[in-house]
């Protein structure tokens, strides 16, 4: 009896191995049957559908890029122009374009940078308004102060994902200006990412604007 | 009359005696059933994803990944699968950025067969996997400043990315012609770490993973087993 039993285990596997169902997997193949062979295109399918459609990417939502300048008094405190203040990009394909037009009270200001210059060129103007007081007439005399910035950086393409927007990243090298107004510029941090908490350069004016 | 009555008591006498010793003859039996004989190693097996093909046929990324296991006792399947991933994405419309990945990975892991009748020839597993990869995304584009209005090549090669993963599976397979073997998985990944990402924390695909933020996947294996040969002791 127990030289039978083994032969008929023996045999239910020897029967895989030649390729016969034995009756216990005939038991079982209601169970799986309809998982395998006959639909097979269909899951092939299903499992191609599923995994395909199943992705998603988060860009970030702040995926531009701009320089922070910020205004400071020799304290190093946040301080504000006094005087409206445009900011012109300069030698762009269609010449200078205005990015900020007349702002008044402007304290930091975001500014783009160009993505393959090795050298940017801005146009800081503030214009100055003096009150004439005539006999019957009071006259506003308006008077433009313009600094010419320069700043020099490298530019480092950036890839995130094939389904967000494109961006370099810029490490400035270098920065000068005109003294008409401006005192001097600094490089608090010469890294420009689109983290816009970060302040890139520091804009100190001369005494009196 | 007597007779009669004499002999059916016999008869049950009989009956009662012969209960309890098949009733153990019974036990035997199950419990010889029961303990595992078949060998240790019982061969072994290679196969290939089809629908990793499908995928770079008909999207833009997939992978060519074949798989080779280890038959222990028709229920412990130790695996070693490797793949290539491969996805490029032409110009996009909308950034206007193509970017291309392919690289290498690798699983390691092992499958249970929970069937009742584990020599069937049909098998429903559960399994786990560790996996790994290091890759580089290559980007490329010609893109317009917004401000300055003139294009400028965008060419990027990121670092090499190195990433590791856990994946969670379940799979069914069967015996289609002979030696011949097809199934199915589905698959629940996990990340464990990864370097150089970059900021963003965002993958736009890994090798073996997929793109990122897809935790499920999925095989269609076809495949072929080799049986160990029993050797016949010539008494």
């Amino acid at each position: 009896m127990v030289k039978g039993i083994k032969s008929k285990q023996e045999l239910g596997v020897r029967s895989e191995e030649l390729g016969v169902n034995s009756s216990t997997s005939e038991a079982a193949k209601p169970i799986t049957s309809f998982l395998i062979p006959h639909s097979s295109f269909l899951i092939l399918f299903a499992i191609v559908a599923v995994i395909t459609s199943c992705s998603s990417i988060d860009c970030k939502l702040n995926g531009s890029v701009y320089c922070r300048y910020q205004l400071k008094d020799q304290y190093l405190n946040d301080v504000a122009f006094a005087y409206p203040l445009t900011v012109t990009l300069c030698d762009t394909d269609s010449g200078d374009i205005v990015v900020i037009n007349n702002e008044s009270n402007a304290s930091a200001i975001d500014l783009p940078m160009s993505h393959g210059n090795a050298t940017d060129v801005l146009k800081f103007t503030i214009t100055v308004t003096d009150t004439i007081v005539g006999e019957d007439t009071v006259y506003y005399v308006t008077t433009p102060h313009t600094d010419i910035i320069r700043i020099t950086k490298t530019n480092e393409p950036y890839f995130e994902s094939i389904d967000c927007a494109p961006r370099y990243n810029h490490t400035i090298e270098a920065v000068q200006s005109s003294h008409n107004f401006i005192d001097s510029l600094v490089i608090n941090n010469k890294k420009v990412t689109n983290d816009a908490s970060k302040e890139n350069i520091y804009i100190f004016l001369n005494s009196g604007n | 009359m007597l007779r009669k009555k004499t002999f059916t008591y016999f008869l049950i006498l009989v009956i009662s005696l012969c209960i309890p010793y098949s009733a153990f003859a019974q036990r035997k039996v199950q419990e010889l059933e029961e303990k595992d004989t078949i060998q240790l190693f019982r061969g072994f097996g290679i196969s290939y994803d089809l629908a990793g093909t499908v995928m770079r046929m008909v999207s833009d990324y997939g992978q060519y990944e074949g798989a080779v296991h280890v038959n222990l006792r028709d229920r412990y399947f130790p695996i070693v699968e490797f793949g290539l991933g491969d996805a490029k994405h032409e110009t996009d419309a909308v950034t206007g950025i193509a970017a291309k990945v392919r690289a290498p990975y690798g699983r390691i892991g092992c499958d249970f067969n929970i069937a009742k009748n584990k020599h069937d020839a049909y098998r429903v597993m559960v399994g786990a996997r560790y996996a790994l990869t290091s890759f580089k995304t290559e980007a490329w584009g010609n893109i317009k400043d917004p401000y300055w209005e003139h294009y400028n090549p965008y060419e990027v090669t990121t670092k090499k990315c190195f990433f590791h993963w856990v994946e969670l599976v379940f799979s069914v397979d069967a015996r289609l012609v002979g030696p011949v073997r097809i199934g199915w998985s589905f698959r629940y990944r996990r990340k464990i770490g990864s370097s150089n990402i970059g900021e963003g924390n965002n993958l736009w695909y890994v090798p073996g993973y997929g793109k990122s933020g897809n935790v499920l996947g999925g095989t269609f294996n076809i495949g072929y087993q080799f049986w160990r040969k029993n050797k016949t002791k010539k008494q």
